[in-house]
């Protein structure tokens, strides 16, 4: 199960979900302009911490209905929750893949990642070498 | 010469950004200005046309036919463009003008120049950008990889 917000988290996961569409679902939050063979849903987008929660029942509802392996995301927020309800509610993996638009600093999500994801994968050395948990993959060459 | 503006997908308005593109464009007939303004208003101007979100394929296709990119200092923005060969001119979205929720995209913006992946935006831009070659490319075939062979 990939989940997504639109920008840029979007264009650098869709290069792998190219990859592993066939067996994938798609968890959305907002419209995005590439079409995937896949299952695909647009859940609410939402920027109050207060409707987050909303999200825990959403991941609850979706993970049930396909039951996915492991769950990759790289963000924003509701890619988080995703991620952490399948790993402590359902036993499943959580990939995070950080944004390459963070150097130096881990997002919010990917703060949250760091710490509760099964593996945090950044795209800067720098980054990586400030989080203990990370693996540092080079992107640029 | 064409220009291609993107404005990033943040639902906040990044009018400082179009503000920059006036300013150095000025009232040259020889440029022409395709923008994608996303949710930042559009404004009647000579030259100039307008989406607010091209499909990828166009996308792509005003990357390839611009002579130039400016843009915010997005990652899918700069990748896109790294990959096509383009050094954009950019501007990042700031917090304090109310353009992105925190200041994250300087990182990204830094990183840029320091690597000459991009120019910072400004008319020297322009003239610098003309013979420059993008040599480096980026490519997330190695964490494809790693995700595949782990999972």
């Amino acid at each position: 199960m990939v989940v997504s917000s639109s920008g840029g988290h979007f264009s650098q996961i869709s290069m792998l979900l190219k990859v592993i569409e066939r067996d994938s679902v798609l968890i959305l939050n907002e419209k995005v302009h590439l079409s995937f063979s896949c299952p695909t849903h647009k859940i609410i987008h939402t920027n109050s911490y207060f409707l987050m929660v909303f999200h825990i029942f959403e991941a609850i509802f979706y993970i049930i209905k396909y039951r996915p392996e492991v769950i990759i995301t790289s963000g924003a927020a509701p890619g988080a929750i995703f991620g952490m309800v399948a790993k402590y509610f359902f036993g499943k993996k959580f990939l995070f893949i950080e944004s390459f638009s963070r150097v130096l600093t881990p997002s919010l999500s990917g703060k949250i990642a760091s710490i509760f994801a099964t593996e945090y994968i950044c795209q800067h050395e720098k980054l990586a070498s400030s989080i203990k948990s990370a693996t540092f993959i080079k992107t640029i060459c | 010469m064409l220009i291609y503006v993107i404005v990033g997908n943040d639902r906040r308005p990044f009018n400082r950004l179009l503000d920059e593109v006036v300013e150095i464009t000025g009232d040259d007939d020889h440029i022409e200005v395709v923008v994608q303004n996303g949710h930042t208003p559009q404004f009647q101007r000579k030259n100039w046309s307008w989406s607010r979100f091209f499909d990828s394929k166009q996308h792509i296709k005003n990357l390839t036919q611009s002579n130039l990119v400016i843009a915010h200092a997005g990652a899918g923005t700069l990748i896109d463009c790294i990959n096509h060969k383009k050094r954009p001119l950019l501007l990042p979205r700031l917090k304090q003008y109310d353009e992105h929720k925190n200041d994250h995209q300087l990182e990204i913006y830094h990183y840029a120049l320091d690597k000459n992946l991009a120019s910072p935006l400004s008319k020297d831009g322009i003239l610098l950008n003309d013979n420059f070659e993008v040599t480096k490319s980026y490519n997330f075939n190695s964490i494809i990889n790693y995700v595949i062979n782990k999972f």
